[in-house]
């Protein structure tokens, strides 16, 4: 099978949400002896590239987002036991999670995708994150990128909290803190000095790779 | 141009009849989204406050007490319904309740589930008993009434909303008929809030611009919501209000065409907008900036968006209620809260003059 029409179904598979399709043809990526990165990279991400911008155009919503991100890992899940450590760059860490007091993680986990199909790598805390459990992850990972979210107004404020927790800790100079969410704004970033915020999943990862590379960080 | 604040000179009661009526007010109705949020008026935690009818009452009276906003109420909010039938919550001592464990997580169990009885069943008799607390206290004063979610809200609560919004499209049929049981138990809790003579308003955040799009919202939410205000007008008289979270624009005809009396708008979404498309079929009610103005402003800030929510729509054809754009977070300061009724109570003076609203 030729190699374009397997990265094509992968990428069709995730865009079109069939989970599938998307299974599949990882599966024939295999047997056709494709590396796992380039079907990672080349289909399933494109895939949710595609994705992204159908729901930054609004032709796609958060069902239709869940949908395409459940086929991109029926695909990862085929795929990245193949991946050849060698072909692994070295990649960005990211520490990643949703404040104490807040479960709901549709957002967190639709960044924390994206920022992976992006080639980051990416510690999820999952939710009710305490802020001294972002800060201990961050120390202990040396990641270089601090992602919170919140949905909701009650929890936003320990965001603040977390960042100070990192002064504390002498780890604020070189962590880049982006955070998200609901209530959360560019003006409630500057306040509690935040150094990004994005409204949606894409636009996190560009505000990343914006981030990291104005520090000149390594970004791949 | 600077303007006397002035005192009150009609009882809430009196102005929204007159408002209803199209008669002179004293000034433009003002409401407040507190609801549990405000329990530490009185010194109470937000979980005291969710299971006991006495501290439920206490605390909307000190909320009338201290701002007279027109509208108080209590009521089963998004979860209510679905933990009447058997979804868990969880309830931090400071913050906003939220689903623990979803009645439905798997399929197979949709059967089981039953609408509730709202005289027995999760904390729905607490808010009944609340309810009648508040119109012995406040009822010749105010007008009192309750809150539920829509239907679409109540289903996700019973699914987990990122199951049940996978379920859109992965399982439309099973996905309606949870919406038909959402609607049917709705409907319950809908008749014995009217047979104390309190119409539930609605919220339904899950359903908004922001998660679904317009054509899901048509065909999973909307129909479903409609059977509810239906329910409300033919026990009550007329619809009561409507709040969607997030950007609604795109479905503003929709949410106007299911009868509600008022269409509670975001903040993010733009009341001169609203005005020119639905506001000769609805009042319309907004949009303060609950977390970034109320919560995290200065009072000036609260004043001065309140002044542009009014420009844009005091003269909207069906009327219009100065309110936040959603719930006031726990925490927003007392000086900011005063400062939105201060608002109403100089810049709102009836009759309006747009000249004092301009800077």
């Amino acid at each position: 099978m030729a190699v374009e029409e397997i990265l094509e179904r992968l990428t069709r598979g995730v865009r079109d949400m069939d989970e599938e399709l998307a299974a599949e043809a990882a599966q024939d990526a295999l047997a056709n002896q494709m590396p796992a990165l380039t079907a990672i990279n080349d289909g399933l991400v494109r895939g949710m590239n595609e994705a992204g911008r159908l729901y930054e155009t609004q032709e796609y919503f958060v069902p239709e987002l869940l949908l395409c991100s459940d086929a991109m890992y029926a695909g990862l899940g085929i795929l990245s036991p193949h991946i050849q450590r060698a072909e692994e760059e070295s990649r960005a860490k990211v520490v990643i999670g949703v404040m104490q007091g807040d479960t709901h993680d549709i957002g967190k986990n639709l960044v924390k995708l994206m920022l992976e199909v992006d080639g980051f790598e990416v510690f999820d805390l999952g939710r009710d994150v305490t802020p001294a459990d972002f800060v201990a992850k961050v120390k202990e990972t040396g990641a270089e990128l601090l992602g919170m979210s919140t949905l909701m107004s009650t929890t936003m404020d320990a965001m603040g909290v977390a960042i100070r927790m990192l002064q504390q800790e002498g780890l604020r100079e070189q962590t880049t803190v982006m955070i998200g969410g609901g209530p959360i704004s560019q003006a409630f970033a500057d306040l509690i000095g935040a150094d990004g915020y994005a409204e949606n999943a894409t636009g996190a990862v560009r505000e990343a790779r914006r981030l990291l590379a104005s520090r000149g960080a390594a970004v791949r | 141009m600077s303007v006397e604040l002035r005192e009150d000179r009609m009882t809430s009661k009196e102005r929204m009849d007159a408002f209803a009526a199209g008669k002179e007010i004293d000034r433009i109705p003002c409401a407040l989204f507190l609801g549990e949020t405000a329990a530490r008026f009185i010194g109470k935690t937000i979980s005291e406050y969710h299971h006991s009818p006495a501290v439920m009452a206490e605390v909307e009276m000190a909320v009338f007490r201290m701002f007279g906003q027109d509208g108080a109420g209590v009521g089963p909010g998004l979860f209510g319904i679905a933990e009447a039938m058997g979804t868990r919550l969880s309830f931090p001592d400071d913050g906003i309740a939220f689903v623990a464990e979803p009645a439905l997580k798997d399929w197979s169990d949709l059967d089981r589930l039953q609408p509730p009885d709202p005289h027995r069943d999760g904390r729905l008799p607490l808010w009944l008993e609340a309810l009648q607390l508040l119109k012995e206290k406040l009822g010749d004063q105010v007008y009192v009434g309750s809150s539920v979610g829509g239907p679409f809200t109540v289903a996700a609560s019973l699914r987990g909303t990122p199951q049940f919004l996978r379920d859109l499209r992965k399982n439309t049929e099973l996905a309606h008929r949870l919406l038909k049981l959402a609607t049917e138990s709705t409907l319950r809790y809908i008749d014995a809030a009217c047979d104390l003579g309190m119409p539930p308003g609605f919220a339904d955040p899950i359903a908004s611009g922001t998660v679904i799009s317009a054509t899901q919202y048509r065909e999973f939410a909307q129909p479903y919501l409609k059977i509810c205000m239906d329910r409300v007008i033919e026990r009550c008289g007329k619809g009561t209000m409507l709040h969607i979270c997030g950007d609604s624009s795109r479905i503003w005809p929709e949410m106007a065409a299911t009868g509600a009396g008022t269409l509670s708008l975001d903040n993010m979404n733009d009341l001169a907008e609203a005005k020119v498309a639905v506001g000769d079929r609805v009042c319309l009610m907004g949009n303060v900036a609950p977390v970034t103005t109320i919560g995290k402003g200065k009072p000036e800030d609260v004043i001065s968006e309140a002044r542009a929510c009014l420009l844009k729509a005091y003269d909207s054809p069906k009327g219009y209620i100065l309110a936040p754009g959603c719930q006031i977070p726990f925490g927003a300061p007392l000086e900011n809260i005063q400062a939105l009724m201060d608002a109403a109570r100089t810049y709102g003076q009836w009759p309006i003059d747009p000249e004092r609203l301009k800077y």
